[in-house]
């Protein structure tokens, strides 16, 4: 694979007619109040419109739909045909995202897309499919399966493909679904990487088959923005659920999400901000998939102002209004680090990030630090009132920890068959494995023919 | 000839059979078909504008005539031009029609009746016969049945055809023709719902004589007749008894297997007609509401219904006098998505079933005895069709009755179909059934006719508490029960006998020993009302005015109302005061 060409930056200011953009797309970029390009927008598009591959590499919240769905709807608009480019999107609720931002810039030309993920009935993908839309907006998972079974739906007239967060695509969880869909995707086609954090690894790009690709890159890489207010918060860890309710509560005003490892820790800790009053909603990948659109809608609408979430909500997501991302608990991986304070501070607006770090967390913290080349600051606590709020918080806890051996106890039959080494997979939410209960339904399904 | 699975899976039963001929291959692209129109890939008549009128109800209705039909009522969507009303000829395929063309001896009416229902199901309109008897029965099912064939081998040639296009594409090692859609989700697209086996049977025999052979093979046959007739051995008493014995129409009705728990698959070739074909792989269902519905709870889905294209409902007569709820269940599965794939092609979906349209194109075919406020219901209701819908309307002459006999008819007001049932009882326990109690002779030797069954349990209840000696006859009652009740009530042991309407359907007695009759609500059927007034001349020597006959009714009883009173008087009865 040839090494990728280096884009140069310009600073001439430009506007989205500028960079050769059409009527119908413009309009669209005007109702939607989108004024000038971002860089990536600027720096990508032309390089698209000319029709070469792109690796495209920018912090979280730059644009980065907007920069891959234009240059597709303007080449759909000179060719329109069914069934013209394929997104592929880690998370679910990262793919309902990018078909909207699809249909918002395509509603002046009139583009159909299809969500095509895990989670919602297949027939009805399969007959949404059969529609022939524009755009399909996919996981993998699900779309390997309509590829390898549902007849009559294929991707041969391909025009276009996108993987969007692309490093996490091709690492090794989704690394064989995608090598089997691209198999079946001609070779003639555009490839658009996008990602906040890339992987420089040849071998995984070569995944991609990428041809003659430009690489753009507005941030070196695995930055986060200058917005972004980045804090840690020093604690114990027995005291990590006093903490974390001081924090809320002190915080209350603001919208936040909060990142924990596990589903356990997110289910457990909604139900104690709940109990104290604070209008908390879970998101994690236990949940069916029309709850998980239903929390984030909630949430997204301002009507819950609290997100305790796993890393299923950690990338991609738009949500313009989040103030403040609280770590419960420290990210493995410091690249999902940036993308989970990647979720504020978006667009030029600002955010603050905490991370509550307990004695055992202190490298971790420092490893991070140096990956994102800033020190965190100190976030300051008020000892007496923490000690204050302790007793509730242990009553809330103790209201938590027998709720969900209830709901356990309620759901035992039904979750008795995914117990054992499926448990961590539910929190994957890549489709190889699926979350939650659609998985045992389809499984049976196939069981019976 | 075997099938392969293959054959089976791609449901294209005979490939190699079919040679389409230079002039079938004509009539494959000629656009202008009736079929085509209709059920082509782009539908003519489905539109926006008129699949919103359908959904609002907003029907032009029109009056009209058509020959043996008789006067119909015709509905359009507002706003649609759905094109000619009926048809110049009929758009049956030569091949299809040559068998019933051929036969001699045919009686002009039945010829007439075949013509007029043919032109007019090639409008691909609703069609509902309201008024349809039992002695037409045979040429109105050999119609429709031609006029199924005709849509199945129209459908299934093209499908054929297409396969041949794109195997013939790809052996030469081009790309498959991509704009293709010619299909449904599945392949069935004929659903007949009947009440029994012995219906089933008929209708089997009236598509059959459209395939003779030696052009047809008819597999299964013999089981077909076994499952669906008699077992040998069996007497029928009905069809053996003397003509007179029993009622036309009863004999009609129940003579046969009257089984009313079946469902088989049909799949037709161009060379074979082969009963007993799993469900995916049929044409034509045919099924008793009850039947149907024990599959689809079975499979959990109803997918092999998605895309009836023709459905018939025969004898809904008698399907009102079963279980009305399966035939809402079935209706409630009928064109909807599929929840499974059964190995659809979605590619040669066509597009007006993938938007989920399929049931505004559907044509409905109804045949009843007599209108009910039901079938009224599902005609006005449940009948999408964008290209209109026919409904044939018959003014009834008043029943023929024993001379003499005072007929009262007494009406109770009630403004609201809800509260019908509690104004009825009202009245009746109220008004009508203390004047009765407190006459000698009304007293005794009385017999109260309560069309519903429901209503039935309310008024046994309401006897129980009253001091009189009392009988009951219901659906319900065993032998042992109506040989008591009905030797207690001649003897004049019990004053008050109380019988539903479905006891007499199923059962038809004649009952002795009645001189005074009271209808709760009039009888769906008709001849029922005059052979309850000719019940009381069985017995020796009565004379007509020892015999009295009231009727209770509201203007909701109206389609019933007609039938005894007459269309004329009727209106009468019903006019507001």
């Amino acid at each position: 694979m040839p090494s990728p060409e280096e884009a140069s930056t310009s600073t001439d200011p430009v506007s989205f007619s500028s960079l050769g953009l059409i009527k119908p797309l413009l309009e669209a970029l005007e109702q939607l109040k989108f004024i000038e390009p971002t860089e990536i927008q600027e720096q990508s598009i032309p390089y698209a419109l000319e029709g070469r591959d792109i690796i495209g590499v920018a912090s979280t919240g730059s644009g980065k739909t907007a920069a891959f769905a234009l240059p597709i709807l303007q080449k759909l608009w000179d060719e329109p045909k069914g069934i013209f480019a394929c997104v592929l999107a880690p998370t679910r609720e990262l793919a309902y995202q990018i078909s909207q931002q699809f249909e918002a810039l395509g509603s002046a030309m009139g583009v159909r897309c299809a969500v095509i993920v895990g989670g919602m009935e297949i027939t009805a993908q399969a007959v949404a499919l059969a529609k022939k839309p524009h755009i399909i907006v996919a996981t993998p998972g699900r779309l390997n399966d309509h590829l390898e079974n549902t007849k009559g739906f294929s991707l041969r007239n391909l025009k276009y493909l996108v993987l969007d967060e692309a490093d996490r695509l091709l690492d090794m969880d989704f690394g064989p679904v995608i090598d089997k869909i691209l198999k079946v995707i001609p070779k003639e086609r555009s490839t658009y990487l996008f990602s906040a954090t890339m992987t420089t690894k040849v071998a995984k790009l070569q995944r991609a088959s990428l041809s003659n690709p430009v690489r753009v890159e507005v941030s070196s890489k695995y930055q986060t923005v200058s917005t972004l207010l980045q804090y840690y918060c020093l604690m114990p860890q027995k005291e990590k659920d006093t903490y974390l309710i001081y924090l809320a509560n002190t915080l209350a005003q603001n919208s936040i999400i909060i990142f924990t490892r596990t589903v356990h820790d997110a289910a457990r800790l909604s139900i104690i901000l709940r109990t104290l009053g604070f209008p908390a909603i879970p998101l994690h990948g236990q949940l069916s998939q029309s709850q998980r659109l239903g929390s984030l809608n909630k949430f997204k609408s301002g009507g819950q102002r609290v997100l305790v979430a796993t890393d299923v909500a950690s990338r991609g997501l738009d949500i313009p209004s989040v103030d403040i991302v609280i770590n419960f608990d420290i990210p493995t991986h410091s690249k999902d680090y940036i993308h989970r304070v990647g979720r504020t501070a978006r667009a030029g607006r600002a955010g603050k990030s905490i991370t509550l770090v307990t004695q055992y967390d202190v490298e971790l913290i420092q490893r991070i630090e140096k990956i994102i080349g800033k020190k965190m600051e100190l976030w300051e606590t008020d000892k007496e009132e923490i000690a204050l709020l302790r007793e509730r918080a242990n009553e809330a806890c103790r209201v938590a920890a027998n709720e969900l051996k209830e709901q356990q106890n309620s759901g035992k039959k039904r979750k008795r068959g995914g117990e054992g080494g499926r448990r961590d997979d539910r929190d994957r939410d890549d489709d190889v494995v699926e979350a939650g209960m659609p998985t045992r339904k389809r499984a049976s399904r196939g069981g019976r023919r | 000839m075997e099938d392969t699975p293959q054959d089976v899976q791609m449901g294209d039963g005979d490939q190699g059979q079919e040679i389409v001929s230079a002039k079938e291959e004509m009539d494959i692209e000629d656009t202008t078909d009736p079929y085509e129109q209709h059920f082509g890939c782009n539908s003519v008549h489905l539109s926006e504008a008129a699949r919103l009128s359908v959904d609002e109800r907003a029907w032009n209705l029109q009056k009209s005539s058509r020959g043996r039909l008789g006067p119909t009522h015709e509905s359009i969507p507002e706003g649609c031009d759905p094109g000619p009303s009926i048809m110049k000829g009929d758009a049956i395929l030569d091949r299809l029609k040559k068998p019933s063309n051929a036969r001699k001896g045919v009686p002009k009416d039945q010829h007439d009746l075949r013509n007029d229902l043919l032109t007019t199901l090639s409008t691909y309109r609703d069609l509902y016969l309201s008024s349809s008897s039992w002695e037409n029965r045979k040429p109105t099912r050999e119609a429709i049945s031609l006029h199924l064939l005709n849509h199945i081998t129209k459908k299934r040639r093209r499908v054929i055809k297409n396969n041949e296009r794109i195997s013939n594409a790809t052996k030469a090692g081009n790309e498959p023709p991509e704009d293709i859609q010619d299909q449904g989700f599945t392949r069935p697209s004929v659903l007949i719902l009947l009440p029994f086996r012995s219906s089933a049977l008929a209708w089997f025999s009236a598509l059959t004589t459209h395939t003779p052979s030696p052009e047809y093979q008819i597999e299964n046959h013999t089981r077909f007749t076994s499952e669906y007739g008699l077992p040998s051995g069996a007497i029928d008493k009905l069809a053996t008894a003397e003509p007179g014995t029993y009622p036309h129409d009863h004999v009609e009705t129940f003579k046969g297997n009257v089984d009313d728990n079946f469902r088989v698959g049909i799949k037709l070739t161009r060379k074979s007609v082969k009963p007993f074909t799993e469900f995916y792989g049929c044409d034509i269902i045919m099924a008793s509401p009850l039947g149907l519905r024990q599959s689809i709870q079975k499979e959990k889905n109803a997918d092999y219904l998605s895309s009836i294209e023709m459905l018939v409902m025969d004898q809904l007569d008698a399907l009102t006098m079963q279980n009305w709820d399966h035939v809402k269940f079935i209706l409630d599965h009928l064109n909807k998505l599929p929840k499974e794939a059964h190995d659809t092609d979605f590619s040669r979906t066509k597009p007006w079933y993938l938007d989920g349209h399929s049931e505004y194109l559907r044509q409905s075919i109804l045949l009843s005895a007599y209108k009910t406020p039901e079938t009224r219901q599902l005609y006005n209701a449940r009948l999408k069709n964008v290209a209109g819908k026919i409904r044939t309307d018959k003014r009834w002459p008043p029943i023929e009755v024993p001379e003499g006999v005072d007929q009262n008819f007494l009406r109770f007001e009630c403004g609201n179909p809800k509260d019908e049932t509690d104004k009825r009882f009202n009245y009746f326990t109220t008004q009508l059934l203390p004047t009765i109690l407190k006459s000698a002779v009304q007293s005794s030797n009385t017999v109260i006719f309560v069309p519903s069954y429901f209503d039935f349990v309310r008024v046994h209840n309401h006897f129980r508490k009253l001091s009189v000696s009392f009988t009951v006859l219901s659906e319900y009652s065993t032998n042992q029960e109506i040989s008591r009740a009905r030797q207690a009530f001649f003897s004049g042991q019990k004053s008050f006998l109380i019988v539903t309407e479905r006891f007499h359907f199923y059962k038809r007695y004649k009952l002795r020993g009645i001189r005074n009759l009271v209808f709760y609500g009039p009888p769906d059927h008709p001849q029922f009302y005059s052979e309850y007034l000719s019940y009381p001349f069985l017995d020796d020597g009565v004379e007509s005015l020892d015999v009295t006959c009231r009727v209770l009714y509201s203007k909701y009883d109206w389609f019933r109302l007609e039938r005894i009173a007459g269309t004329e008087e009727a209106i009468e009865l019903t006019k507001s005061l």
